[in-house]
């Protein structure tokens, strides 16, 4: 065997041996699964489902680009945002007229001033908790944003449903937020692999 | 047949010519009052033929006008709010935020027939044409206000009016637990309101003046009212009241009176069903059953003024029941009474407290869903004026049928018969719609 070949067969030996040896094994994850039904509201829209387990801001990673509470046709869109711990929202003002953003919230308590459109400002939300919106300017204008303390969240859409993935197995408890509905815990048990259903009936 | 010159003759003339106006004329029913256009309903959801209501309706009127738990589901107009809900975290350094109705809440209600007097040889006959024509509102103003009006367009006088504040302790204490009521209003201790009554004529206990002023059991008065729900199945009524029907007091003293009432069995007070709650299904297949026992106690202790500025203290104790079994609904009130009797006399006696008591029972069958039989007995003792001497008692039945041909329009018959000498007979008929 020529000598070239054999540094070749060597080399290529060694980089599969470290490889083997250093190489990461793929996350064990489930995914749950679910549909919400809501009594005592129009639609099961917008129900918050989160898990109850709290990391800290170092191990929740951040976005990759800022969440975006867009103001348009005098409503802010979407009507519930969740967003991690640290996490920056853009709140750009894409309607016709000017908007004056505020909270009251001890969570996070700030207000924006009256900025016309085409104007994006910015917040941190550095602390968990429920962050209501509103606007000085229209009282009808609302929304919320839950700032928290897991990356594992979803919000239901019209219909009811929601997916959450990639969640590591493990025991948990999962709970529930809606600006009308009465809040829900339950305890759930996601697998390795593979998803579990968990369906919630809420109440107002 | 209708026999000419004759009495008879001419109330069938008048009952004949009610009853084919009725059948010919098709009237269109999608106009609907004001709670019926807010959820797009029928009146047959919370009434059994209106004005007399179905469990469910009661439970929407003790809630202040809103189906709870799933009020918002079945709003079909909703509410312009006057703020987002999310204004409540703001407050007190901002408006509470409410609603106001999408459209103006009125509706309005006539009615018109005739009347026979058979006994009365002045007035044999008469058209009451109209016997009732009323402006009425009814709404919420958000969720823990309401507020009810009705102003009679014959004449341009108000029946009632008030504003209702609701569960004002929120859920502290339950939903519906404390409510607060100021207008114009038809006392509580009234367990079946004149207003909902099915058939033309009210009972006499209600009517007829009874005291030397102007009491009278059911009248308007105006005053404040706490109301409130203890659990689904007992009722509390407190209230203190001017005691007159005149805008201002004519005494330095406040009517107060009082009800207590439990129902064992049906539907909650509230329109709350364990059974379909817990069981996912209602036992009764008719909206208009509700199989149940409802008693109640009330007590109404006031002042009036009479001429030359005398006083008459007016006391009444009353019992209420209620049976309600498949499509019989059995119901009555008994009514001691006592005043003081300022300008009594009797012989050896002077200014001795006046005593008696009223009474009815009526029963309600549903035969058909639009087809409900009444009968009703009543008896008052000393219904001759106490100044007047030697009392005589007043009985009275009164058998009639309502059939509804639209759920917002229906003819009702009736017949007051009295069973003196003195007061005569009266048939009617009526042609009611409300819309």
């Amino acid at each position: 065997m020529k000598r070239s070949m054999r540094i070749v067969i060597v080399t290529t030996a060694a980089a599969l041996l470290l490889g083997a040896l250093f190489a990461v094994p793929p996350a064990l994850a489930g995914d749950l699964v679910g549909t919400v039904t809501a009594r005592g509201v129009r639609s099961p829209e917008n129900v918050v489902i989160y898990f109850g387990n709290k990391l800290s801001p170092d191990e929740l990673p951040p976005p990759a680009e800022n969440p975006v509470m867009d103001q348009r046709k005098l409503t802010f869109i979407p009507h519930v945002m969740c967003v991690t711990v640290g996490t920056t929202v853009d709140f750009p003002n894409n309607d016709e007229v000017p908007h004056n953003v505020f909270s009251p919230s001890p969570v996070k308590k700030f207000n924006l001033g009256t900025y016309k459109a085409g104007v994006v400002k910015h917040v941190t939300f550095d602390k968990a908790g429920l962050v209501p919106l509103l606007c000085t300017i229209h009282p009808e204008m609302s929304a919320f944003i839950l700032v928290l303390e897991t990356p594992h969240w979803a919000v239901t859409g019209k219909d009811g449903t929601y997916r959450i993935g990639d969640i590591p197995a493990g025991s948990y408890k999962v709970k529930t937020w809606h600006e009308k509905l009465k809040p829900a815990v339950e305890k759930v048990d996601i697998p390795e692999t593979g998803e579990v259903t968990l369906d919630l009936a809420l109440r107002r | 047949m209708i026999l000419r010159g004759s009495r008879l003759g001419g109330l069938t003339a008048v009952f004949l010519l009610t009853v084919l106006v009725t059948l010919l004329v098709q009237v269109d029913a999608s106009a609907i009052p004001a709670f019926a256009r807010k959820y797009e309903t029928s009146c047959t959801t919370c009434h059994v033929i209106y004005p007399k209501l179905n469990a469910y309706g009661e439970g929407f009127r003790n809630s202040g006008y809103r189906f709870i738990g799933n009020d918002e589901e079945l709003v079909k107009q909703e509410d312009i709010p006057m703020g987002a809900d999310a204004w409540k975290h703001v407050f007190p350094h901002g408006t509470w935020p409410g609603a106001l109705p999408r459209y103006v809440p009125l509706a309005i209600r006539g009615a018109f027939g005739a009347a026979y007097y058979p006994d009365d040889d002045v007035k044999d006959s008469s058209f009451q044409t109209p016997w009732e024509a009323s402006l009425m509102w009814g709404t919420t103003l958000g969720e823990r206000i309401s507020t009810y009006g009705k102003v009679n367009l014959d004449g341009g006088s108000l029946d009632r009016a008030f504003v209702r504040f609701n569960s004002i302790f929120g859920n502290t204490l339950g939903e519906n637990s404390f409510n607060v009521k100021l207008g114009k209003l038809e006392a509580g201790i009234v367990p079946y309101s004149l207003t909902r009554f099915i058939g033309i004529s009210v009972p006499l206990v209600y009517g007829i003046n009874r005291s030397e002023g102007d009491f009278t059991y059911g009248a308007r008065t105006r005053g404040l009212e706490v109301d409130g729900l203890l659990g689904h199945n007992f009722k509390y009524t407190v209230g203190m009241a001017n005691g007159s029907n005149s805008f201002r007091d004519d005494d330095d003293n406040k009517d107060i009176y009082g009800r207590l009432a439990c129902k064992i069995g049906g539907i909650g007070l509230d329109g709350y069903s364990k059974a379909l709650e817990e069981g996912g299904e209602l036992p009764q297949t008719n909206n208009w059953t509700d199989n149940s026992f409802t008693i109640g106690i009330s007590a109404y202790e006031g002042t009036e003024t009479l001429d030359d500025m005398i006083e008459n203290d007016v006391s009444r104790l009353a019992v209420d029941a209620r049976l309600q079994l498949g499509n019989l609904d059995l119901y009555g009130i008994y009514i001691d009474e006592e005043d003081s009797n300022p300008f009594g006399r009797e012989e050896g006696a002077v200014f001795e407290p006046w005593e008696s008591s009223v009474w009815f029972a009526q029963a309600d069958y549903v035969f058909l869903p639009w087809v409900v039989g009444y009968l009703r007995y009543e008896e008052l003792e000393d219904a001759i004026d106490p100044r007047e001497g030697p009392l005589e008692n007043l009985e009275r039945f009164v058998p009639g049928v309502v059939l509804a041909i639209r759920a917002n329009i229906k003819l009702t018959l009736e017949a007051q018969l009295y069973q003196d000498d003195f007061n005569g007979d009266v048939y009617q008929a009526m042609i009611d719609l409300a819309f």
